[in-house]
């Protein structure tokens, strides 16, 4: 009773706490829901669909295409870090030149791609290969594996490609540098290999 | 030290204004980045707003000894309700992100200077919102006797 009597004689005092402390309430519901979402984010963004082709074009040169979706279900954009693709030919006709380089992609921070919130983005990559010395090699290799009885042509060789993507969620990156757990919470680490199967 | 019902009570109200700011800082402190608003990990600013979060407790309680004694209540519910925060993730989603490691690297590794922090505020606030009081206290007397000579 006599806390009642007290709260009503300083209700200006006890109003002043009241809204101090529901602005903090209100900030811990906001935080811990950015958090929660964050957390909803790394788990729903994911990569489907990869489809890779190779194709006989112009001057016998070989088309060599890699397309994948990045599936971006989270409210927030995703700000691309690194992206990386690589096409090679596993040789095991050549045991000092193992893998035959098809063709490669790099982004790095500098280009300042991004997923916008609830989209679906298609990344492709395809490389031309005109390089005669390549061409030579990968003959070279349709010629061994005839000698072991597998019949493959230059479309048909199964080239491997690796994919790989680091995303930061949101405006969420910080700049302490001595406390990587930061950027380790809004970041996305998202890879696919054709060698391994579903992304 | 005895508590009696009333005292209890409220220690227990002043706990609950208190926390919600203890635990913010704390949520803040851990996670800059994603929390809003932040205070970007500034030490001066946090012991602002432990002196302010105290203020109540001395405010409220004439009893020094009570109103520390809030101090390490409201300290340690705020702390069990940025716990909580952290936990978010897992306990409302259903997320498997949150690192139970972090538990002990988080709570009571990194954050010993900020417990300090928020008693030493505390306290600090506590003695100001006593000196509020008595401050009010004495000019009502001052007006209540000038107007008692005034009639």
């Amino acid at each position: 009773m006599s806390i009642l009597k007290k709260v009503k004689r300083h209700w200006v005092t006890v109003t002043m706490y009241i809204v101090l402390s529901l602005f903090f309430t209100g900030a811990c519901i906001v935080s811990a829901n950015t958090y929660g979402a964050i957390a909803q984010a790394q788990r729903d963004v994911v990569l489907q669909n990869p489809q890779h082709d190779a194709e006989i074009v112009q001057h016998g040169n070989l088309n060599v295409s890699f397309s994948i979706q990045l599936v971006n279900p989270s409210r927030y954009t995703l700000h691309i870090y690194t992206l990386s693709w690589y096409s090679t030919l596993v040789n095991s006709s050549n045991p000092t030149d193992r893998a035959i380089q098809i063709g490669e992609d790099y982004v790095g921070p500098t280009q300042y791609l991004e997923v916008p919130a609830k989209t679906t983005f298609n990344f492709t990559f395809w490389s031309i290969v005109s390089d005669p010395a390549t061409l030579a090699k990968l003959t070279g290799f349709i010629n061994y594996s005839k000698g072991l009885g597998q019949t493959y042509t230059l479309e048909t060789l199964s080239y491997t490609h690796e994919f790989s993507i680091m995303l930061f969620i949101g405006e969420f990156e910080h700049e302490y540098i001595r406390e990587r757990y930061l950027n380790e919470l809004v970041t996305v680490r998202l890879g696919y290999s054709s060698e391994e199967g579903t992304p | 030290m005895k508590f009696t019902k009333e005292d209890l009570a409220k220690m227990a109200l002043i706990s609950l204004i208190s926390a919600p700011p203890v635990a913010f800082m704390t949520f803040d402190f851990m996670f800059p980045n994603i929390s809003t608003p932040s205070f970007g990990k500034s030490l001066l600013l946090v012991l602002s707003l432990s002196v302010l979060t105290g203020m109540p407790s001395g405010y409220f309680t004439k009893r020094t000894d009570l109103a520390m004694v809030s101090v390490f209540f409201y300290t340690a519910v705020g702390y069990a309700l940025a716990v909580l925060l952290y936990s978010a993730p897992y306990t409302i989603y259903n997320l498997e992100q949150v690192i139970s490691d972090f538990y002990y690297a988080m709570f009571f590794r990194f954050t010993i200077i900020l417990l300090w922090l928020f008693v030493l505020g505390g306290f600090m606030g506590t003695m100001f919102g006593q000196m509020v009081r008595d401050w009010i206290s004495r000019e009502e007397t001052g007006l209540a006797f000038k107007k008692g000579r005034n009639t």
